[in-house]
């Protein structure tokens, strides 16, 4: 049975995308004055956004790691520049609060229905 | 209990009408569970509606219990889980706990409409 | 790592970075100290030294492998800056000619590169930060 829904599976697995973005971020940090690294991103919402204009099943979509070949490299061959990782970041922090903002909206929602609607 | 009750047709068909309304309340709560308010076209389910909730008393009754059973054992073993590496994130952990506590305490909410609904009927008895 | 250590995997590599960082600040202080050091144990004047770093990475169950942060594959002298002869006769380790072999350390820049390693590690500071707060906040959803 089934008490949270498919609306509560896609918040998770936006969280779950959300989360291995910043790994790939801070791997990329990590990495900043490492000679010929190339970073990397991760994409998830523009393809939720692409299923969701096809009419694809949304549960069925999942993030890519791309490494980053366009951004140009200095001299050593590394292309990571710190204030574009540290701002996306921040931008992801955000993405995840909002999630978890909304999950936690959710539950609770779910749990008056439990107490108010079954009398 | 159930057999206390007997096959008096009255007290049975007392006791199955209370329990079709809560199965209409449990269907409400399903429906809720998918209509709560999200932003967009509502996600592909599957069979996301099949609680199988009839109305029969043996059958809500044995589900509860089963369910009820079934969250507390999945949240014993959430920590058994942790060390076995089944857990990648830690937002899955509040997404097991409510699963596991929202099955707990609508299993509780059926049961105790049957425990008012035998105490009516054994007032009408009297 | 596997087990529980999974729930950390996006914590690792921040550590990794200020791990790695913190050894090239330290070798950049040993390289200013050692400015002036024309007489070392072995012989010779102080020769710069530099870190290496080459991205870490983790082999899975499922034998590809992923990229898990930093590492520091050695410490080297630096053979490629050549060391200043400078004239100063009267100097205790100059040659016959008045000259003495200067170590291959620049000040400015090794002052350059201590700024950008020490930003280097707070970023992986922050990082590691965010990190625990997003746990946190996700583990606020089960109260």
């Amino acid at each position: 049975m089934d008490m949270l829904g498919p609306e509560t599976r896609l918040l998770e697995r936006l969280m779950s995308a959300a989360s291995l973005r910043h790994k790939v971020l801070a791997n990329n940090v990590s990495n900043q004055n490492t000679p010929g690294y190339k970073r990397q991103y991760v994409q998830f919402e523009e393809l939720l956004r692409h299923a969701l204009e096809s009419g694809e099943d949304l549960l069925r979509v999942t993030p890519h790691v791309v490494t980053d070949a366009v951004t140009p490299a200095r001299p050593d061959g590394n292309n990571v520049n710190l204030e574009l990782e540290e701002s996306a970041q921040d931008e992801n922090v955000l993405l995840f609060e909002a999630y978890a903002a909304i999950l936690q909206n959710r539950f609770e929602l779910l749990q008056a229905s439990i107490d108010g609607g079954a009398r | 209990m159930l057999d206390r009750i007997g096959q008096g047709s009255l007290a049975q068909a007392a006791i199955e009408a209370a329990l079709r309304s809560q199965a209409e309340a449990a269907s409400k709560v399903q429906a809720n569970a998918l209509a709560v308010p999200s932003a967009g076209p509502t996600v592909v389910a599957g069979a996301a509606g099949a609680a199988g909730f009839d109305g029969s008393l043996t059958q809500v009754l044995k589900e509860g219990l089963r369910a009820a059973n079934a969250s507390v054992a999945s949240v014993d073993r959430l920590g058994q889980d942790m060390v076995a590496g089944a857990i990648s994130d830690f937002h899955e952990l509040p997404g097991r706990l409510k699963q596991a506590e929202l099955t707990f305490k609508f299993s509780m909410e059926v049961r105790n409409k049957l425990i008012e609904a035998y105490r009516e009927v054994m007032r009408m008895s009297v | 790592m596997d087990g529980i250590g999974k729930l950390f995997t996006g914590m690792r590599a921040s550590a990794t970075g200020l791990s790695a960082e913190r050894i090239r600040i330290d070798v950049i202080a040993k390289n200013l100290a050692n400015a002036e050091t024309t007489r070392t144990p072995s012989g010779g004047p102080y020769r710069r030294q530099v870190v290496h770093f080459e991205p870490l990475l983790r082999r899975l169950e499922d034998g590809t492998k992923e990229a898990a942060g930093v590492r520091v594959t050695r410490v080297a002298d630096d053979m490629v800056t050549p060391l200043e002869r400078v004239f100063d006769p009267h100097h205790p380790d100059a040659d016959a000619d008045g000259y003495v072999t200067m170590p291959n350390v620049n000040a400015t820049r090794e002052m350059a590169d201590l700024i950008t390693a020490m930003r280097a590690y707070e970023a992986n500071l922050s990082a590691q930060e965010a990190y625990v707060r997003m746990a946190e906040r996700a583990l606020r959803l089960a109260q």
